[in-house]
């Protein structure tokens, strides 16, 4: 504690220091006078005594200073002499300062807030105790197309019974509901769990008790609700326990809540990716616990045992996987052999790269792009303050001719850049704060941990360091300067005609060519990223997106039990839909287009044990023709098309041409699963070929898709409508056709094909969008700092100006050479953002859709950009230049 | 070293500056005095061999009461003249102890090698 003593008291020197002053003076004195006693008393005449007594001192004020160093606050005070002497300075150039400050304040405060949001998605420790002793873990079948799954239910189970790395192990997966029991049925997304997820987590509920797994063997009807939705629901946490509410038309008792802050699944995973509402036993049965090589959905979270590493983890996983295959049942292992690809393997990573993966290259590229923008502000700042230091020379001569030291000059301009960083930091602070919001409003809804994103320490301690740091960058400049040019040059000067110091031209403009090489850096990523998204939405999806609606419904099990009851919805619905006026065709589709699709092998007749990896949709109605897919062969499937009926199968080109390169496809069979005489799925046969169509719009690869007639226990589909008219205008009517039929059923979402497909790019235009708008802002920086050097420059030569004007020089000429300099700097940096620009965008790679990091059209249109902008940064200091008034240039004299 | 020439011949360095404060924290542990007095004090007890001047005194008060070794207090003295006392705090105490002993097993040291070289 002693250091808050000298705290303390060095404060009590640095604010009572008219008093301390006092004191000392006092004590001294009380010392004189006593000296003089003894003087007089050991014989000493007054006059004698009070000589010696002032000489002992050896100088009082010297002795005063001593004291005062004595005291340890000298520098401080020294530094608030600075801070007041910089802060009166500043307030006499307000334009520089206002500038500055303003320029300082965007920079600073787009870090912050990109920074923010950086941190809480990459870096930030999850909200879970000892996070970093989770760890997921997947399986995989890499040799069938499938690197990475979930995992199975009986793979799991084993795992988590035989294992010796984890601590705890849980799983869970998340699935749509339809809910009633609180107000309107609506649907929601709800998560079947482990009890054992909640104690791996290390997470209790604020109210109530989350499940057992007694609970959850015996499947009971209870539910543990997330904050968020339990407030929502029954308009408070409290009146929430002990209600019932019905899932799928089946009953549940609420047992506890979550605390706020917990949002689990953490959006934008790998699998799994939507946070859930409701958390309910995952209750096995006893057919999903013999469900082998099949519904991978089930993602697995462990606590590792201390002392356990995850190539450890890793490893003991991979053992016990070998060990499941080896357990498979006969029939199963005599399938799997056919298959020499098969090989079930497993990937064992920390917690949060579940869901860091997709989004950490566009986070750290944001988080670059704004750094850049930091940097273009601080060289306009460092050209700000160089040019002010010239006005400022004889100041700063006469100062060191006056006994300045070096150190204290430097630190004068060390205060002053701190002083304006830290009033711009302070603003940038308030703006992050104010754009955060904004930033989270726009962001994709799958950006993890979206509702962590706020103000807190991390933040705060990011703008403290950015504010401290940012002026040893920008003044770095003008302090070597001011060590390199010496006294007698600065009074030589002699104020009226200085032009710049080569040395310091070379800075100034070495700074404007790095922020246009930066600019162009900045402005050249943002274009390809602009291009790409262009080219994603201009990209043919594979059908017509236009006039096109849907909903998606969900019938609950509890009621639809039976195929019949199922089909029976289906149809009646169709027709419905049908007869409503402005409806050109109707279908239902196991996924829209852009939706997650099933995956899974098909086996080719004649092809003995080949498999095909496909993504497979399901249909009935005119589906295919709804959405005006492209026919290359044969026909679509049809409304009279069922399953029992027809066994037909349409499938895309790249399927085509991948199995039946050279024959034609029409009238061949393929059928679900390996080709062994006992696999029971019928023969399919192939009907018709249709053009690709996508799964995202920005993916190249050429999708294996096969679409067959509805198996009519699939109790989820996308009804899809093709309208003559605005597809939206539907939207009641479609509504209301559903309320008909069951009044009770919640219907998900009805949207536009369009938005679908919109919503599906919303993270690239986001992140393409925040990097356009950091490209214009280092545009406008580099403007700013480029028209700040010219005009510097043109003031700097007035006087010459004024002189050559009066000897009759062409004042064309004069501006020419405003223009050339102003080219000569634009064209380096230009040049230099070139070459730089050339390497650095091929990291961009994965991010960039049918777009060559070196795209021609990019590179043309931003070097035009550049040079048209530095070009109208000239145009006033080049009409300056012309319009000097020789007069005005030499009287100033 | 001649303790007695700090103030005529040379600035106080670190050794001598240890050796001052420690003598300062030595007689303010009799009893709380001033400036003067002190001074006086250091003089009578060494007999005449210490005499520190105000030059060196007072930075050094100064310094030790800001390092919070010494305390000081004004009081009116019966001359009605106010006069700043300095007194030992607790920390100073520790610190003089602590001081103490690192002077005797200094002092020693070097006797030892001194006086074993001569003899």
């Amino acid at each position: 504690m002693r250091w808050i003593t000298i705290c303390r008291l060095r404060l009590h020197s640095l604010f009572a220091r008219s008093r301390v002053e006092h004191d000392l003076e006092d004590e001294l004195r009380d010392y004189v006078d006593r000296e003089i006693e003894r003087e007089i008393g050991a014989g000493a005449t007054p006059e004698e005594a009070g000589r010696r007594a002032l000489a002992s001192l050896g100088g009082a004020d010297r002795l005063k200073e001593e004291c005062r160093d004595a005291r340890g606050i000298r520098w401080l005070a020294d530094t608030l002499g600075d801070v007041r002497f910089a802060v009166r300075t500043l307030r006499k150039a307000p334009v520089f300062t206002v500038t500055v400050i303003a320029a300082l304040a965007f920079c600073i405060g787009v870090n912050t807030a990109i920074f923010s949001v950086v941190d809480t998605v990459l870096f930030r420790p999850l909200p879970f105790p000892n996070q970093g002793r989770l760890v997921a873990v997947t399986e995989g079948v890499p040799g069938l197309g499938f690197p990475i799954m979930p995992f199975a239910c009986p793979d799991y189970l084993f795992v988590a019974a035989n294992n010796d790395s984890f601590a705890a192990t849980g799983t869970y997966r998340t699935q749509s509901y339809e809910m009633s029991g609180a107000g309107l049925p609506r649907r929601l997304t709800g998560a079947r769990v482990t009890a054992s997820l909640f104690a791996v987590l290390g997470v209790s509920p604020v109210y109530g008790r989350v499940f057992t797994q007694e609970e959850d063997e015996h499947s009971k009807g209870v539910a543990v609700l997330a904050y968020g939705f339990a407030q929502g629901a029954f308009g408070g946490t409290g009146q929430a326990l002990g209600r019932t509410i019905f899932l799928d038309r089946r009953s549940y008792t609420v047992i506890g809540i979550m605390p706020r802050p917990f949002s689990f699944p953490i959006g934008g995973s790998r699998f799994n990716d939507h946070p859930a509402d409701v958390f309910v036993p995952v209750s096995w049965s006893n057919e999903d616990r013999q469900q082998n090589v099949s519904n991978f959905d089930y993602s697995m979270v462990a606590r590792l045992r201390t002392n356990v590493t995850i190539p450890q983890a890793s490893a003991d996983v991979h053992r016990l996987l070998k060990r499941v295959v080896e357990n498979y049942p006969p029939k199963m292992k005599e399938a799997l052999s056919h298959m020499p690809n098969f090989s079930l393997e497993s990937q064992t990573v920390p917690f949060r790269e579940e869901f860091t993966g997709n989004v950490e290259r566009p986070l750290l590229l944001l988080l670059a792009a704004v750094g850049v923008v930091l940097l273009i502000g601080c060289a306009d700042v460092a050209n700000l303050m160089f040019s002010r230091m010239v006005g400022r020379q004889r100041e700063f001569a006469l100062r060191t001719a006056l006994g300045a030291g070096r150190w204290r000059l430097a630190r004068q301009t060390l205060i002053e850049g701190l002083v304006l960083s830290v009033i711009g930091g302070a603003l940038g602070f308030c703006l992050a704060f104010w754009t955060l919001p904004l930033l989270v409003r726009f962001a994709p809804a799958n950006l993890p941990r979206l509702t962590e994103i706020g103000l807190n320490w991390r933040m705060m301690a990011f703008v403290v360091a950015v504010t401290l740091a940012t002026p040893f960058v920008f003044c770095l400049g003008p302090l070597a300067h001011n060590f390199r040019s010496g006294l007698v040059n600065q009074l030589r000067g002699e104020g009226r005609t200085t032009t710049q110091g080569k040395h310091q031209r070379v800075m100034m403009s070495a700074a404007v060519i790095t922020q246009f090489a930066l600019a162009f850096l900045l402005l050249t990523t943002a274009g390809l990223l602009w291009r790409s998204l262009l080219k994603a939405t201009e990209a043919d999806p594979g059908f017509r997106p236009d006039h096109l609606i849907s909903a998606q419904i969900t019938l609950p099990v509890a009621v639809y039990k039976t195929p019949a009851q199922i089909a029976g919805f289906f149809d009646q619905l169709l027709s419905g839909l049908s007869t409503l006026p402005g409806v050109r065709q109707t279908g239902a589709m196991s996924d829209l287009p852009m939706g997650s699709t099933s995956n899974v092998i098909i086996s080719i007749e004649g092809q003995g044990r080949n498999t095909e990896r496909v993504d497979t949709v399901f249909c009935r109605g005119n589906a295919l023709e709804s959405l005006r897919v492209t026919l290359l062969r044969g026909r679509l499937l049809q409304p009279a098309d069922q399953i029992g009926r027809t066994h037909a199968v349409v499938i895309s080109e790249a399927l085509a041409k991948r199995v039946w390169p050279h024959g034609d496809p029409i009238g061949r069979r393929i059928r679900f699963g390996v080709d062994v005489p006992d696999n029971g799925e019928p023969w399919l046969t192939v009907v018709g070929v249709v053009a690709d169509v996508k799964a995202r719009l920005n993916s190249d690869t050429p999708r294996s898709l096969l679409v067959t007639t509805w198996p009519e226990w699939v109790n989820q589909m996308d009804v899809v409508v093709r309208t003559s008219g605005d597809p939206l205008s539907l939207a009641g009517a479609i509504r209301r056709e559903i309320s008909r039929l069951d009044p009770s059923l919640a219907v998900g979402r009805i949207d536009t094909v369009n938005q679908v497909i919109e919503k599906s790019l919303s993270a690239e235009r986001f992140r393409t969008w925040l990097l356009i708008c950091f490209a214009i802002a280092a545009l406008l920086l580099a403007m700013l700092g480029i028209a700040g050097l010219l005009a510097y420059n043109t003031a700097q030569r007035t006087h010459e100006f004024g002189v050559r004007i009066a000897l009759g020089a062409d004042r064309r000429a004069l501006s020419l050479l405003v223009l050339t300099r102003c080219l000569r700097l634009s064209g380096s940096g230009i040049a230099v953002g070139l070459l730089a620009s050339i390497f650095a965008t091929r990291a961009l790679g994965s991010l960039l859709y049918d777009t060559s990091p070196h795209d021609l059209g990019t590179l043309i249109a931003v070097p035009s950009i550049l040079t048209l902008v530095a070009l109208g940064a000239s145009l006033f200091p080049a009409w300056r230049a012309v319009h000097t008034d020789p007069i005005i240039a030499l009287r100033a004299e | 070293m001649l303790l007695s020439d700090i103030d005529k011949t040379m600035k106080p360095n670190d050794l001598v500056q240890g050796t001052l404060s420690l003598l300062i924290l030595r007689i303010l542990a009799l009893e709380p005095t001033h400036g003067w007095a002190l001074s006086q004090r250091l003089k009578q007890l060494s007999k005449d061999v210490l005499q520190v001047g105000p030059g060196s005194l007072y930075p050094a008060l100064h310094k030790l009461e800001q390092q919070g070794w010494i305390t000081a207090e004004w009081l009116l003295s019966d001359t009605k003249r106010r006069v700043k006392f300095y007194s030992l705090t607790k920390a100073g105490r520790k610190q003089l102890a602590s001081q103490a002993s690192d002077w005797k097993r200094l002092s020693a040291a070097i006797s030892e090698i001194v006086f074993s070289a001569q003899g």
